[in-house]
C-alpha cells in the first residue's frame, strides 16, 4: 500500500463507477474528462488502466468524453491530464482490480492470496473468470478505496513503449476521423484569409503582432538547442 | 461584405477576376481556377482539399505549412499560388502511400517522432528536401534544415533520430 494524496478529480467523483465500467464487448470502459485533441492522452490512460487491472490495452475502451458520462475534470491542457485523470483512474483501476480478485476468492472458495491474475484472467483452483463475469452494478457503486494500490516495486511500466496508433494516419497523411475532424476546424479558421494576400489579416485589426515575437518563439523551442 | 472587406477595396486589393493556374502537383498535372493573391497553401486546403499542409503563423516562420516546390522546401502559407505556375508541388499527400512509405514516414512512426503532429507534415516535407540535396547529412546538417520548423510538443530528439534513420 502507498500512500499518495487523492486526486482532486477523485474528490469530486468518488464512485467506481463514475470512472470505469463494462461495455457490452466485455471490455472495461474507462471515463475520463480530459480529451484526446490529438495528444495522445486516451492512449496515456487507457495503458495507465490497463497496467493497474493486469490486462492487455486492447481489453480496456477509453471512452470519448461527453457531458453526461463523464467526470468533469475541467480544462484539458499540458501534463496535468495524467496527474488528474491517470492518477484517478489508476486508483479506481486498482480498486476494481482487487475487488474482482476479493469476489473471485469467494466464488473459487480459495484464499486471495491463492488468486493468480495475468491478461485480464483471475485463476484458481481450476476456475477462471474474466472482469466481465465478475463486475456488477453492486461493485461499482462503491467509492473508491485508495488503499487498494500496490506499489511496481521498481518495476517499470509493463506497456511502456507500446506504440500510439494514430501516429501512422498522421505521418501517412491518410484520413481518419481524428484528421477529418482537425481539418473541418481548421478549414472554418482559414476562411477568414481566403483571398487576401497576406495572411496577416488573421490579426485582429489594429493589433501588432511583430516578427520579433515569432523569433523569440523560434529561440526557444529550436532544433538548434535542443539536447 | 464586412469591414475588412471594404478597407481592402479602398486600398484597391480586392480583385475579383479569377485567373486559372496550372502546375504539378504531387506528380499530377493539376489545373486550378485561383482569386489573385490566394496562396499555395489556402489553395491546398480549401480548393483542393488537400488537408495535411498546416496554417501556423501564416508568417513563413514556424514551417508548419512546409512544402515541397521542386526539390526545394517552401513555405505555402505566404507563398502566392501564382508563383508555383508552371512548377512541380509536393505534398506530405505524395511523399508516400501506406503501401509504399517514404523513409521518412517509417522512421517517423518507428520512433514515434510526434505528440500532436501539427508541425509534422512541415518536418516530413523538409527533411525530405535536405535528403534530396543530401542523403546522408550530418547531425549538425539535419538540426541546421530543421530549424525552420517549430514544435510545441517538444519532440525534438525523436525527430531528430527519425530523420538520421531515415538517412543511414
Amino acid at each position: 500500500m502507498i500512500a499518495a494524496p487523492a486526486p482532486a478529480s477523485l474528490a469530486k467523483f468518488p464512485r467506481l463507477g463514475q470512472w470505469l465500467d463494462l461495455g457490452a464487448d466485455g471490455r472495461v470502459q474507462a471515463y475520463t474528462g480530459k480529451v484526446d485533441i490529438g495528444q495522445g492522452i486516451s492512449h496515456a490512460l487507457r495503458l495507465i488502466v490497463a497496467e493497474e487491472l493486469h490486462a492487455a490495452p486492447e481489453q480496456v475502451h477509453m471512452v470519448t468524453p461527453g457531458t453526461a458520462l463523464s467526470p468533469d475534470e475541467g480544462v484539458t491542457s499540458g501534463s496535468l491530464s495524467i496527474q488528474h485523470s491517470g492518477a484517478s483512474l489508476r486508483l479506481a483501476a486498482a480498486h476494481l482490480r482487487e475487488a474482482c480478485r476479493a469476489r473471485f476468492a469467494v466464488q473459487a472458495g480459495v484464499d486471495i492470496e491463492a488468486v493468480a491474475l495475468d491478461g485480464g484472467v483471475f485463476r484458481a483452483a481450476g476456475a477462471r473468470a474474466t472482469y466481465a463475469d465478475l463486475v456488477d452494478a453492486e461493485m461499482l457503486a462503491a467509492d473508491i478505496d485508495a488503499g487498494c494500490l500496490a506499489g511496481r516495486g521498481g518495476r517499470p511500466s509493463a506497456f511502456g513503449d507500446l506504440r500510439r496508433s494514430d501516429i501512422e494516419s498522421k505521418v501517412l497523411a491518410s484520413s481518419s476521423s481524428s484528421t477529418i475532424s482537425c481539418s473541418r476546424a481548421w478549414s472554418s479558421v482559414q476562411y477568414s484569409v481566403r483571398g487576401h494576400c497576406r495572411p496577416k489579416s488573421t490579426r485582429p485589426r489594429g493589433s501588432r503582432w511583430p516578427r520579433s515575437c515569432a523569433r523569440r518563439a523560434a529561440s526557444s523551442k529550436s532544433f538548434a538547442t535542443a539536447c | 461584405v464586412g469591414d475588412h472587406r471594404q478597407d481592402l477595396w479602398r486600398e484597391g486589393r480586392l480583385n475579383t477576376v479569377a485567373t486559372d493556374v496550372c502546375f504539378t502537383l504531387n506528380g499530377r498535372d493539376t489545373s486550378v481556377r485561383v482569386d489573385p493573391g490566394q496562396t499555395l497553401l489556402d489553395v491546398l486546403r480549401n480548393t483542393l482539399g488537400l488537408s495535411s499542409t498546416r496554417l501556423g503563423c501564416g508568417l513563413g516562420q514556424c514551417g508548419a505549412c512546409t512544402v515541397m516546390l521542386g526539390e526545394s522546401a517552401v513555405t505555402s502559407c505566404d507563398t502566392p499560388i501564382e508563383a508555383v505556375a508552371g512548377q512541380s508541388v509536393t505534398t506530405l499527400e505524395g511523399l508516400g502511400t501506406r503501401a509504399a512509405p517514404h523513409p521518412l514516414q517509417t522512421a517517423f512512426v518507428e520512433e514515434q517522432a510526434l505528440q500532436c503532429g501539427f508541425c509534422t507534415s512541415g518536418l516530413l516535407m523538409r527533411a525530405a528536401a535536405l535528403l534530396k540535396r543530401d542523403p546522408h547529412p550530418s547531425d549538425a546538417d539535419i538540426r541546421a534544415a530543421l530549424e525552420a520548423n517549430l514544435c510545441r510538443c517538444g519532440v525534438h530528439e525523436r525527430v531528430l533520430r527519425a530523420v538520421k534513420k531515415a538517412a543511414a
